[in-house]
């Protein structure tokens, strides 16, 4: 049962990311934000070997002491990184690529929604209500999120204080890359210091 | 096959409306409409391209993109493969299809040579979208020299 899942285009902003709203969600955040150099690297070396067998599944991106993050990268460069407890020891990986392929499956039926512009937010109930089947059940939370019709993408607009603290870590973050940030992220939300939207 | 045949007439019936709308368009009408179509097809290739290869291993490169467009996608569209796909390794593409299923039912020669653009202008959107879904940002044209024969000419612009 996963406890983060996100989806990011490929041009590295986030279209969907959701976490069981019990945790603390800037960590998941920050979490997924730093998995995605690991991605990066893991395409670049599928780029360079010679193998012919190009997975999409990314498998085991790192561990930490409490969770593991997995990734998955589909053929239009549009990534899925996955959280899980570490403590719950009997997922395998045929399960998360299980999971994985059923987000594949929803992702491609959001895609083809003609509702749906291609870079926007994904606010589609139904791939709610699979990630939601996805997420781990805490019996002391009742997942409201479900409920909100705009799907969960609301809930890092509504950071105040802990903001702050995310733009600091960003920057900090940001700061070690080399690059500079405004540190004026107004209302568009904390991510999006980082992620800059392009479209076509 | 019934199925071949519904997308060809839908595909006839969307041109035959957006002409319908101007019957006599100047030069600007006509490529107004031209544009139309061509955004619609792109919209229908963005999508194709995300579920048309969502079995398919990770591309390598840039060829093997085009590959699989002249194969796959055209297969699953037209039922049947590209003919040619020839290339000047400096990111110029052409791909020739000598009996373009959406020509085939009007003529066989230079009749209708003046119409046949609109018919294409689809199929060129359709390219570009799956292209851009699959990560190259590319310029497509069509032409036709002699029905049902015609060429795509894919221009992959790199910034």
């Amino acid at each position: 049962m996963a406890v983060c899942v996100a989806v990011i285009a490929k041009e590295n902003y986030p279209l969907y990311i959701r976490s069981v709203p019990t945790e603390n969600e800037l960590k998941f955040h920050y979490m997924v934000h730093t998995s995605l150099d690991v991605v990066d690297e893991k395409i670049s070396a599928m780029g360079k070997a010679l193998v012919d067998q190009r997975e999409l599944y990314l498998g085991l991106l790192y561990p930490t002491e409490d969770y593991k993050v997995y990734g998955y990268v589909t053929n239009s460069k549009v990534k899925f990184v996955m959280v899980v407890d570490s403590s719950n020891t009997a997922l395998r990986d045929n399960e998360i690529r299980s999971m994985f392929r059923k987000l594949h499956n929803s992702y491609t039926d959001v895609m083809c929604n003609p509702f749906y512009n291609p870079g926007d937010r994904i606010q589609s109930r139904a791939f709610d209500g699979m990630v939601t089947s996805m997420m781990i059940q805490h019996s002391f939370s009742l997942l409201p999120r479900a409920r909100q019709p705009r799907g969960s993408c609301v809930s890092w607009l509504s950071l105040g204080i802990a903001e702050k603290v995310w733009v600091g870590a960003l920057a900090a973050h940001m700061g070690c890359l080399g690059l500079k940030s405004t540190g004026k992220e107004g209302l568009k939300g904390p991510l999006s210091s980082r992620w800059p939207r392009r479209r076509d | 096959m019934a199925d071949a045949v519904l997308f060809e007439f839908l595909h006839t019936e969307m041109v035959a409306e957006l002409w319908a709308q101007d019957p006599d368009p100047g030069p600007g009408g006509q490529k107004m409409s031209l544009s139309v179509l061509e955004g619609m097809g792109f919209r229908v290739g963005q999508a194709l391209g995300e579920r048309l290869p969502r079995e398919t291993l990770a591309f390598r490169e840039e060829l093997d993109v085009l590959k699989f467009l002249c194969k796959d996608v055209w297969a699953a569209v037209f039922q049947k493969q590209m003919d040619s796909l020839r290339t000047n390794h400096q990111g110029t593409y052409v791909l020739q299809d000598h009996s373009f299923p959406l020509l085939i039912r009007m003529a066989s020669g230079l009749q209708y040579l003046e119409e046949a653009p609109k018919f294409l202008a689809f199929t060129c959107g359709l390219l570009r979208g799956t292209l851009s879904t699959l990560g190259i940002k590319s310029l497509v044209t069509a032409s036709v020299a002699a029905l049902p024969a015609c060429k795509f000419q894919v221009v992959i612009q790199r910034s």
